[in-house]
């Protein structure tokens, strides 16, 4: 079942299906996305793909990440929008900062998770803040399947990199529990390729916990438990041997209670979820004076979900209290109000969904938001989706609250989008491809600006528009005992400044990139490519100041030993050509490495 | 955090005053690629900065010529300031506690200080000795210190503390002067006397203190009053130049051929050194559109002057080269946010 490959599935989206051995508590995303493209990366996916989500996402969607050096800071771009507008989503609940808005992408380990679903596009509508380029779901699954497994991985590479998972799971007909604990970490003190630089102190350590417990209360009651726990110790890597070394620690962990009552027509779900992240910096270990800072938050959601005939109905109600201390920031806090209309039809092969949002705050003002879409059948080839929505990304506590330079008089970012794509697949769905157009008009950008007293303070200045193309291939060819599956993409991103009519700094034109498994029996061998076009470094475009476009090239094999406990042995090459290659401005990543990984299930 | 702790440093960032005391033991016959033309230091961006050059008839702009000339290195992060002894550069990188020393006109790498710095500033050279204030932590200002390097072994000897923000620093006879000031707060200057390595006096101006430059025999400074004269022997006030009224805030004051030369917004002004009250009629206005970054670099030269505009710090910036009466003679795009000018 587990092969080397990262497969990238589309998902079904239109069946509701309530198949009682699997539950997630993310219940809209495969509900509630009518006009857009879901894919999943499966757990297979993820326990297979070294590394943190950074490196699986880079492979396996066109998000394109602005790393400062391998294992660094994280940022996303997702059809050309910025860092804080790409949203993730931990089990229904949007976790990105509330000091900076955005996820640094090297701060989450996913395999431990069971899978993730990636959404390009607008989603502000259910996922709030950020949904705007698109948005990342890290789920948790629980069964009453009355099975226990586990699951012991251990992974070994270049740079004294170690990856370690245990995961486990059990249920009977009323309880079910899942535990995950994965660890990776390394020296990360890779030579710089084309120099004689090494990468000083780049080392890191990462610890991921996640905990689910699910208890039937009977027929139509079930209460259900995620936690996830994160614990990340890293240094920043130098850009010259005597800067000062830095380094970053954060731990945050998030809790969710949630009450489901499930009748023929009606589920009510109640949800209180807790999140807390803290960081703290160091700018200089010399001196090991540091600066942190804390959020909490506290949800309460409501959501009731109603079929009649052929509609879906859901309502959902939000109460969100944040609130924030820190060296830099006040102590302040913030309350948000949510409620959210979503609406969905079904008529012969037209399916049509109307959701509406609208959200009130102590701080700011908040912009109505919508989605609407249509998923039209033309045959059991061809599916036609469209999609237009208006989302936002709300000022972050920094933002806000910085020290001497918040402002609270600011407003959300707001971005309206419209997306069409046309979905071809054969009947088994063993071959599909798809091919979506989008733009995206985002205006209100927040950027931290010099004012005339030499003081930087976030302002609304900004007007982007971008607009691309995206297309995916994926396909399963078997013949006897020869499997092969393809998964391919492309996508083409225009992002430019609407004053300037420069394109975005770090935004690639092009990417590309591939997945080829060929299969035989339980020998497997995994290839793997990934382009990213050329990015500028400033935003005049200056044509002296890009980083040069690149093309990487993955390898792998494994072998499986169904006697021994299905014992599975890979060895995977990265970089293969050694391309000396750069996503951030004089911050180099890796060369050539390698690592080997055994795996057992229990 | 760490993008703004990136703003906070270029938010750290000032202007360089002239430090001219090199003028007196110029080589005999310069020699390099670079000996005929200013050199513009570029602070740079999160990814460190860089030098360019402009040949003195205004024609020919190299960018990042250290790279050009010793392939696979770089200077630092946030280039602050160079200054000179003989034929040698001290190009200081605050970012990186780090000072590359290179020969002024060839730009060869000739060696690094790359130890015993902590946010370096500002040097000057004095008797084989090099004096360079650093900022340390920047939530304090009781542990910036001087430090005290043998230019020939690139080894830091010594450290002062100076118990003041430590910033500019110009050498006069046997004694340094140490600006108390940095990012338009503090109101002292700092007398250390070289052949003790401490301290002796302090003096009190006025507030927003900004610049600092010996000319004849003379200290002058820049603060929210406007110019002060100050006898560095007797380190007391002798004259003072009143702002006008009419201007709001002047900064970058550098003194040429008895002429002030200053600046107030996006405007470049001068005035005799005799005058009583600074004039407020302008030689040119750049109309730059950049809040910040406008007059990121100033400097006054051979009856030109040079204009360094730091744009958004995202992009590269631009140098402008006026005459002494306001006509531009050329504009060049040069690297992220030119800060000074030093002219060969």
């Amino acid at each position: 079942m587990a092969c080397l490959c990262t497969t990238l599935g589309f998902a079904q989206l239109d069946s509701i299906q309530r198949l009682d051995e699997v539950f997630v508590v993310d219940r809209q995303i495969n509900r509630f996305s009518t006009g857009q493209l879901l894919f999943t990366l499966s757990i297979s996916t993820l326990q297979d793909s070294p590394g943190t989500l950074t490196d699986i996402l880079e492979q396996n969607t066109p998000i394109f990440f602005k790393q400062n050096g391998y294992g660094m800071v994280s940022s996303p771009t997702f059809r050309g929008t910025t860092a804080q507008q790409t949203a993730v989503v931990w089990n229904g609940f949007n976790i990105n900062s509330q000091f900076n808005g955005q996820t640094d992408f090297n701060t989450l380990l996913v395999d431990g998770f069971d899978e993730i679903s990636v959404r390009p596009g607008g989603g502000s509508v259910i996922y709030g803040t950020g949904a705007i380029g698109g948005s990342i779901h890290l789920k948790n699954e629980l069964r009453f399947d009355g099975e226990t497994n586990a699951i012991l991985s251990a992974r070994a590479g270049s740079f004294s990199t170690y990856q370690n998972l245990l995961k486990a799971s059990t249920s009977n007909e009323k309880w079910s529990l899942s535990f995950a604990l994965s660890r990776l970490s390394s020296e990360n003190d890779y030579d710089w390729p084309g120099t004689s630089r090494q990468n000083l102190n780049g080392a890191f350590e990462h610890y991921n916990v996640n905990l689910s417990l699910a208890r039937k209360l009977n027929q139509n009651n079930r209460i259900t438990y995620h936690s996830m726990y994160f614990n990340g110790d890293r240094n920043f890597s130098l850009l010259f041997p005597s800067d000062p070394s830095s380094s970053y620690f954060n731990e945050d962990h998030r809790h969710l209670l949630e009450w489901e009552s499930e009748f023929s027509e009606v589920t009510s779900v109640l949800k209180l979820a807790f999140f807390d992240e803290y960081f703290q910096y160091t700018p200089d270990s010399r001196t090991s004076r540091s600066t942190g800072a804390r959020a909490q938050t506290t949800l309460a959601r409501y959501s009731l979900f109603y079929s009649y005939k052929a509609f879906d109905f859901n309502v959902l109600s939000e109460f969100n209290y944040s609130s924030a201390s820190g060296n830099n920031v006040l102590s302040e806090s913030r309350s948000i109000a949510s409620l959210a209309f979503l609406a969905k039809h079904h008529w012969k092969n037209l399916t049509s969904e109307v959701s509406l949002r609208q959200d009130y705050s102590d701080v700011y003002d908040s912009p109505f938001l919508f989605s609407s879409g249509f998923n039209y059948e033309v045959s059991d080839r061809l599916t036609a989706k469209v999609n237009v929505s208006k989302n936002f990304r709300i000022p972050t506590f920094n933002d806000l609250y910085w020290e001497g330079s918040g402002r609270t008089d600011l407003r959300p970012e707001t971005s309206n989008q419209v997306e069409a794509s046309v979905v071809l697949s054969d009947v088994q769905s063993k071959h599909q491809l798809s091919f979506t157009g989008y733009y995206n008009d985002i205006s209100n950008l927040i950027r931290w600006v010099p004012n005339s007293s030499n003081i930087w303070q976030p302002e609304n200045v900004d007007e982007v528009e971008t607009y691309g193309l995206e297309a995916n291939l994926s396909t399963q060819l078997e013949w006897g005992m020869h499997t092969f599956n393809l998964s391919s993409l492309y996508a083409y991103t225009i992002s430019e400044n609407k004053k300037t009519g420069y394109q975005l700094t770090y935004v690639p034109k092009h990417k590309w990139t591939t997945s080829l498994t060929y299969k035989i029996d339980r020998f497997s061998v995994n290839l793997q490519n990934l382009y990213n076009g050329e990015v500028f470094t400033r935003t005049d475009n200056s044509a002296d100041d890009i980083l040069q476009d690149y093309l990487l090239w993955n390898a792998g094999i494994s072998y499986e030993f169904p006697k021994l406990q299905n014992l599975k042995l890979s060895a995977q090459v990265r970089n293969s050509g050694d391309e000396a290659y750069q996503t951030q401005e004089n911050r180099p990543m890796p060369g050539r490495h390698f690592f080997i990984q055994t795996q057992i299930k229990f | 955090m760490n993008t703004y702790s990136k703003l906070f440093l270029l938010v750290l960032s000032v202007f360089l005053i002239s430090c001219s005391d090199d003028d007196d033991n110029l080589p005999v016959i310069p020699d390099g690629d670079y000996f005929d033309g200013t050199l513009i230091l570029n602070e740079g961006g999160s990814a460190g900065g860089s030098v360019s050059f402009l040949s003195s008839d205004l024609q020919q702009l190299s960018n990042s010529i250290f790279e050009e000339v010793n392939p696979n290195t770089g200077l630092g992060l946030f280039l602050q300031s160079i200054f000179f002894d003989d034929d040698k550069a001290f190009i200081i990188a605050n970012g990186s506690n780090l000072i590359t020393v290179v020969n002024r006109y060839t730009f060869e790498l000739l060696g690094n200080v790359d130890a015993g710095l902590s946010v370096p500033r500002f040097g000057t050279v004095h008797n084989g000795k090099a004096y360079v204030t650093n900022l340390a932590a920047f939530d304090s200002d009781q542990d910036d210190f001087i430090a005290i390097i043998d230019i020939e072994t690139l080894e830091v000897e010594e450290t002062v503390v100076v118990g003041a923000v430590a910033e500019h620093i110009v050498s006069f006879n046997d004694d340094l002067f140490i600006q108390n000031a940095a990012f338009g707060f503090g109101n002292q200057i700092s007398k250390f006397n070289i052949a003790s390595s401490s301290i002796t006096e302090t003096l009190q101006v006025s507030s927003g203190l900004n610049s600092m430059q010996v000319y004849n025999q003379s200290l002058y400074t820049l603060d929210s009053e406007g110019v002060k004269v100050i006898n560095p022997s007797t380190f007391t006030v002798e004259n003072q130049i009143a702002k006008p009224e009419g201007l709001e805030s002047v900064n970058n004051l550098r003194v040429e051929n008895d002429q002030f030369y200053y600046t107030s917004g996006t405007a470049a002004y001068t005035s005799p050194t005799s005058a009583t009250e600074l004039f407020s009629e302008f030689i040119f206005d750049y109309g730059s559109t950049s809040t910040f970054g406008s007059f990121y670099g100033f400097e006054v030269n051979d009856d030109r002057i040079y204009v360094g505009d730091a744009g958004d710090f995202a992009s590269n910036g631009s140098v402008f080269v006026y005459s002494i009466t306001g006509e531009l003679l050329t504009e060049k795009a040069v690297g992220i946010a030119p800060n000074s000018f030093y002219f060969q």
